[in-house]
């Protein structure tokens, strides 16, 4: 077998046909010449035209192998060979991808990876130049082994992670490495259990990797593709509230036969334990009624071969009291007043006063204001805006009372143009905007409910603030902004089933709740963050000195981001799953859950054919075998054709001085 | 005379010579100029010379009348001269078209042209008679020798006529004169000797053998010699047009040393053969070709 290390280099052998273009050239220009006698020179036998041609043939000859053999020998032919005397031993160059993501953690896959890898190994020389790269959803390491010991403690050294697996970074890393090289024989093994979720994006790199010269080599580790693991949780009532039971469910995937534990842990102490017979089935978990503030906990289950993904940690907020002072006329707020008023336990203090009282009540006492068609004029207007600029909020419902060319530019910059908008017929939601908070919870169902909501009436609002819902014709239906330090929502409609459908809608009481929590700035909502994500928090102010402490009690700074009116914190490199404790200097503790990748704990790997739809010119770890089984080494003939032109070259020297 | 002597050195010089026009003045001019060198030389002449005088007698010629000695004697004296042998020398000439060899000089057969010229002279001079034979592949043209006074004329006539041409056949040729010349005299043969070495020397061995002596100037270029060229050439034969296609670099040693060889063995074969031999390149002076002549005049003496 033979390859060329430098291929372009060949396009040189053109030069090969410039002696005998001279040759031709100077064949023509020989001149003729009369002479005496020529009888001598025909008694020398190799002085006749036939020796000459010979002689200028032969110098033509090699003078074509010189160059022939010089360019030969720069485009570095290598030969398949036992040999080893024609030159140096051509190194070959491999990475191998060792799979450390979560999924590789199920018994004996690891050691059955490594022992790939040393196999591979094995049949590398010392010559060769081997990259180790380990990786999970990023390269977790690398490094060019030269000899087994060095391997054996890099892999001693290795686990396998938590994070997900994401095959493109490695592969990248693998491609850059090895186009630097000038090798003839470069390769990528990929030694994992190829989890589908991992290999989503590597065809950008992988379809190229041929055409550069790069050939993949799968080593896929078979392992069992049953997994417990928890793909969430919910709790009941959506809103925790002190002081009232809350229900778990922890949402736990079998693909195991049989009954799988669970068990609850809160504050470190098992809340309660149960078994899971189907994999369908719910399990639920009563806790007795919590104090408001922050908890934390998790789930626990076990018996499978992947232990990994076995907890699932979860947090939530339970606020304490808010007060809400909703100003309007009782017969007009009712749905609203209704919503705002769930019974006894309800964290909300509702307080309803008509128009007129506004002035006298002491708004410091509330963290709420609702103006319910209410003019804002006069001294209404006024005590707003010093609700505002002391950071509460207020939710302004417009209706009858706000009348057309009145009420413009009412509240500080927020300039509000209106007119009523009344149809034969109705609009439906055409728009939300999911990235606003309050409405960021609803998943399908919800929205569905609200995009079906029937809209009769409303105002035609045109301002500056961000409009968070439109119906079909591109009309706000709600609208949200910030002035001072305050929060402020404006619904151009009233709450009323003449104007909406939306009072007796499923979704309008967790609406109403959402904006009275988020509004009312006493709900810290806790994201769930999964491991290799980072860990954001946002806060409306900055928090002094503020730290993360790890599941292992590690301290870690966060990174403060200020944006507009709030300060995020992040945390990055998160690579263990468990409860981060986010301490400020203010004493508050905030406990942030983190996850393994449910898509990791999800085991559905590919097959060796559907491989070949992502790399389309991957080959079986048993070619490697094969491959270097012929105990033949690739020697490269550089220094051989070197040789052989300079022999050429002796050689023209010689006959030429004939 | 003295005057003279250095500016007729330069008619030895063919180069010079060549320059000259009219082969009477050539041939006089290189005699001259290798008489006036030889007062310095060993060699003190031959020629004519002045034996006595004695009285006058009814018929003697009124021309052999020496009138200096008339004039302090007030007595006629005729002069009296030293009567030569009746030498017969024939002048043969290849003119074959290698003859007309001289890619950087005057060419062989010129060269031969001012040498015969002023043999001629220097023969007729001295009262022998000179014949002249022109070959190439045959004998083209033949002068019978004479020492009549108008003869160099006609030899001069003849030489400024002679254009180089055709092949050459030495030993046929030299053959057919061996049958010509009846009367043993001296042989001068011209020629680039570019033939068949055995037969040639086996033709002149004839002449020998009639008791003929023999001289044979060897006559080549100085390129035939050194073969001085060195890009690759395709070389035409002045005489058959034959062509061949020759790296000179390549083939410079071999050649020159065969050239050397047949030189030698002319030379050598000739010697053993009793043939005066003079090889002469183009290039050498006029003298070298006399004196071998004188040489072999004095040993016919």
């Amino acid at each position: 077998m033979l390859h060329i290390l430098h291929p372009f280099y060949l396009f040189g052998l053109l030069l090969a046909v410039i002696p005998l273009i001279l040759h031709l050239l100077g064949r023509r220009r020989i001149r003729e010449k009369p002479f005496s006698s020529i009888y001598l020179l025909k008694e020398m036998k190799k002085s006749t035209s036939v020796w000459l041609r010979i002689r200028e043939l032969l110098l033509l000859l090699l003078r074509i192998l010189f160059i022939t053999f010089i360019i030969i020998a720069f485009s570095h032919p290598l030969v398949e060979s036992p040999l080893s005397f024609l030159g140096k031993e051509a190194p070959r160059d491999v990475a191998i991808l060792l799979d450390v993501s979560m999924s590789m953690g199920m018994e004996g896959v690891f050691e059955k990876a490594k022992n790939e890898v040393l196999r591979v190994f094995k049949t590398y020389n010392s010559s060769d130049r081997i990259l180790l790269i380990a990786f999970s959803d990023r390269v977790e390491g690398i490094e060019e082994i030269s000899d087994r010991t060095e391997l054996i403690v890099f892999l001693n050294n290795l686990k396998v992670t938590y994070r997900a697996t994401d095959l493109l970074p490695a592969l990248g890393e693998a491609e850059k490495s090895l186009l630097q090289k000038e090798g003839f024989s470069k390769r990528v093994y990929i030694v994992s259990d190829f989890q589908k979720s991992g290999l989503k994006n590597v065809q950008s790199v992988s379809e190229g990797l041929g055409k550069k010269g790069i050939d993949v080599y799968a080593f896929p580790i078979e392992r069992d593709e049953k997994n417990l693991f928890f793909s969430g949780y919910r709790i009941e009532p959506p809103f925790p509230l002190s002081g009232i039971r809350l229900k778990l469910f922890p949402e736990l995937i079998s693909r195991e036969e049989g009954q799988n534990p669970i068990e609850l842990f809160m504050n470190g102490v098992m809340k309660g334990a149960k078994k899971q017979t189907a994999s369908r089935a719910k399990t639920v978990f009563e806790i007795e009624p919590l104090e408001a503030g922050y908890r934390s906990g998790f789930f626990r289950t076990g018996g499978d071969a992947l232990a990994m993904d076995n907890s699932y940690y979860f947090s939530f907020y339970i606020p304490e009291n808010l007060n809400v002072l909703l100003v309007g006329k009782t017969n007009e707020y009712y749905y609203l007043a209704n919503a705002l008023s769930p019974g006894l336990n309800s964290p909300i203090k509702l307080k309803t006063i008509a128009p007129e009282e506004f002035s006298r009540v002491n708004l410091g006492d509330y963290d709420l204001l609702i103006l319910y068609n209410t003019k804002l004029n006069g001294s209404v207007k006024v005590r707003s805006m010093d609700f505002l600029a002391n950071g509460g909020s207020v939710l302004i419902v417009m209706g009858n009372a706000f009348k057309s060319e009145i009420n413009k530019d009412v509240l500080g910059g927020i300039h509000i143009e209106r007119k009523m908008y009344t149809e034969k017929g109705f609009f439906r939601v055409k728009m939300v905007d999911v990235g606003f908070e309050p409405l960021s919870d609803f998943r399908d169902k919800g929205l569905k409910n609200l995009y079906d909501t029937k809209f009769f009436r409303y105002f035609r609002i045109e301002s500056n603030m961000r409009e968070v819902i439109k119906c079909k014709n591109g009309d706000p239906l709600m609208l949200t902004g910030n002035i001072n330090k305050g929060k402020i929502v404006l619904l151009p409609f009233s709450i009323d089933p003449e104007w909406t459908q939306l009072p007796i809608k499923a979704i309008f009481v967790p609406l109403i709740y959402k904006l009275t929590f988020y509004l009312a700035r006493k709900q810290e909502r806790i994201p769930l963050f999964n491991v290799g994500a980072p860990i954001k928090l946002s806060f409306s102010k900055e928090v002094k000195e503020p730290l993360f402490i790890t599941p292992d009690n590690r301290k870690k700074s966060p990174i403060p981001l200020k944006r507009m009116d709030e300060v995020n914190y992040i945390l990055k490199d998160i690579d263990i799953p468990g409860i981060y404790r986010f301490v400020s200097q203010q004493g508050e503790t905030i406990p942030v859950a983190v996850n393994t990748n449910v898509k990791e704990s999800r085991l559905d790997a590919f097959s060796f054919e559907e491989l070949k739809t992502l790399f389309p010119d991957i080959k079986k770890s048993e070619e490697v075998k094969t491959f270097t089984s012929s105990g033949k080494k690739w020697v490269d003939l550089f220094l051989f054709f070197i040789v052989l032109s300079l022999m050429c070259l002796i050689a023209e020297l010689i006959l030429e001085n004939k | 005379m003295r005057r003279l002597d250095r500016s007729y050195l330069h008619y030895l010089d063919p180069k010079f010579i060549s320059q000259l026009k009219g082969l009477d003045l050539i041939a006089r001019m290189v005699v001259e100029g290798f008489l006036v060198g030889l007062h310095k030389s060993p060699y003190h002449g031959f020629s004519v010379e002045f034996a006595e005088h004695r009285e006058y007698e009814p018929g003697d010629g009124l021309r052999y009348v020496d009138w200096k000695v008339f004039g302090k004697t007030d007595r006629y004296y005729v002069k009296v001269f030293e009567e030569e042998t009746n030498l017969k020398a024939y002048l043969i000439v290849d003119r074959s078209g290698s003859m007309g060899f001289g890619p950087e000089g005057i060419s062989k057969l010129e060269y031969v042209k001012y040498l015969a010229s002023a043999l001629s002279f220097l023969l007729l001079r001295q009262k022998d008679a000179v014949g002249l034979l022109l070959f190439s592949k045959k004998l083209d043209s033949y002068i019978a020798p004479s020492s009549r006074k108008n003869h160099l004329n006609i030899l001069l006539r003849e030489l400024n006529k002679l254009e180089p041409g055709g092949e050459t056949s030495l030993s046929t040729v030299l053959f057919e004169l061996a049958e010509k010349i009846k009367r043993r005299g001296l042989i001068i043969l011209f020629s680039d000797l570019l033939d068949d070495y055995k037969s040639t020397v086996k033709a002149l061995k004839i002449f020998r053998h009639k008791k003929n002596e023999v001289l044979v100037f060897h006559i080549l270029d100085p390129t035939e010699v050194v073969f001085p060229y060195s890009k690759d050439m395709l070389f035409r034969d002045m005489e058959t047009n034959e062509k061949i296609t020759v790296d000179p670099k390549s083939i410079r040693k071999e050649y020159c040393e065969k050239m050397n060889n047949l030189i030698k063995s002319y030379k050598r074969d000739f010697r053993n053969n009793s043939i005066d031999y003079q090889f002469l390149r183009t290039d050498t002076a006029y003298d070298r070709a006399l004196l071998s002549y004188l040489s072999k005049r004095r040993k016919m003496k």
